[in-house]
């Protein structure tokens, strides 16, 4: 290959990743942040995409499973990276992730910490709209972030839940289910 | 021919570590070998990482003392350590006859895509700390590839068995041709060494003649 060919070709192809990064600066924009739910221990989200090299330790490792690969359409910056998709399976908080990264884009932590907030969706849960004895959630949450009032419809406790997921993968309800995760309050740890 | 089975050897012993500390990252056991040996032996890994996030993680100080031992040593890595090329080449062993002569010219837009790709991979982690741009860096690894082939076992298996099959066809076209790590490592353990000793050489004579 001639210098000049060589050239010609770097520059293309620098120029597709500028354009596809869409000329974005650092800190402004908030492009990866929809809804990602990263493992106890995951670095801030602008830092963890340079810095998880997408080596699969972690999904391997993971003994409940709950570690899936961000699809390149979900979100391009963050493909290949992990996220919980709690609906799948829920994080025991093991942390055994953060003991296999290898960059420590997840680092190692020996203390549980918030990954996200459940919320319930008052329109779906049985115990809301049938009045049925559905209390699921509550057994299954290892936190007792989950209360009920007089009524014995559930609450959730937004300081005490670490956003695990268990009560999303557990609830009966078919198809999406009533209690759902979101990266709300979520800690991240600076690299 | 005894150093040729010793590497042959030595490269069973590592493809074994491998897949051990693979299957036994299944498992929430500590190990006396850590799970992620072999990127933390990865030095590009670690340039990558440190430029793009401005952070030294101390896991990638293996990948240092590698780079410290490629310059006394050559470039071992490649043709002793890496699992990656231990499988090629024996595959190669086992496949790649003299008779295949006709595949032993390789493709002239493969000639040196490995300098090309280690160019870009150090100038987008030069330029992701202005610009946002997607991290496509994990596609090249040797040990990202092999890792998510086992892990995942789909698309990236296909990937991974492609390579093999390249590889198949000419003599390490991997490692020797595409492989950004192994063109880094080469550029540290030959030319590098290369220019060092050259230097020493000439300085030995000057003091000779003076």
């Amino acid at each position: 290959m001639k210098r000049r060919e060589f050239l010609k070709n770097f520059l293309f192809i620098s120029s597709i990743f500028l354009v596809s990064g869409r000329y974005k600066f650092k800190g402004k924009n908030t492009y990866s942040k929809k809804s990602i739910i990263r493992p106890p221990g995951a670095i801030e989200e602008d830092e963890f995409i340079y810095k998880c090299i997408r080596c699969g330790e972690c999904f391997k490792v993971c003994p409940s499973n709950c570690l899936f690969s961000v699809p390149i359409n979900k979100d391009i910056f963050s493909f290949g990276t992990p996220e919980i998709i709690p609906r799948k399976g829920g994080c025991i908080m093991c942390l055994a992730c953060g003991d296999v990264c290898p960059s420590q884009a997840i680092k190692k932590i020996d203390e549980k910490l918030k990954i996200g907030t459940a919320e319930i969706d008052k329109k779906r849960c049985l115990v809301w709209t049938e009045e049925k004895d559905c209390f699921v959630c509550l057994e299954y949450c290892p936190e007792g972030a989950i209360f009920l009032d007089f009524k014995r419809r559930p609450y959730v406790n937004y300081e005490k839940c670490i956003g695990c997921g268990l009560c999303e993968e557990n609830c009966p309800v078919i198809g999406e289910s009533a209690i759902s995760i979101s990266t709300k309050g979520a800690v991240r740890l600076k690299i | 021919m005894f150093k040729k089975y010793l590497r042959r050897l030595c490269q069973l012993i590592f493809i074994f570590i491998f897949f051990y500390l693979l299957i036994r990252n299944e498992y929430l056991i500590k190990n006396v070998i850590p799970v992620n040996l072999f990127f933390r032996l990865d030095a590009l890994l670690a340039i990558f990482t440190t430029i793009s996030t401005c952070h030294f993680t101390y896991y990638f100080f293996p990948s240092l003392v590698i780079l410290f031992l490629l310059i006394l040593f050559g470039n071992f890595f490649c043709w002793w350590i890496c699992p990656f090329g231990g499988i090629i080449d024996i595959l190669n062993m086992v496949f790649l006859r003299k008779k295949w002569k006709f595949l032993r010219r390789r493709p002239i837009f493969l000639k040196k895509l490995n300098i090309f790709l280690f160019i870009l991979i150090i100038f987008t982690a030069i330029l992701v700390n202005f610009v946002k741009i997607p991290n496509f860096f994990w596609f090249f690894d040797p040990f990202v590839i092999i890792t998510r082939a086992f892990v995942f076992k789909n698309w990236y298996l296909f990937v991974f068995l492609f390579i093999l099959l390249l590889s198949i066809l000419w003599n390490r076209l991997w490692c020797l041709n595409i492989c950004p790590l192994g063109f880094f490592y080469s550029l540290i353990g030959v030319k590098l060494r290369n220019f060092l000793i050259k230097k020493r050489r000439r300085k030995i004579e000057k003091e000779r003649v003076s």
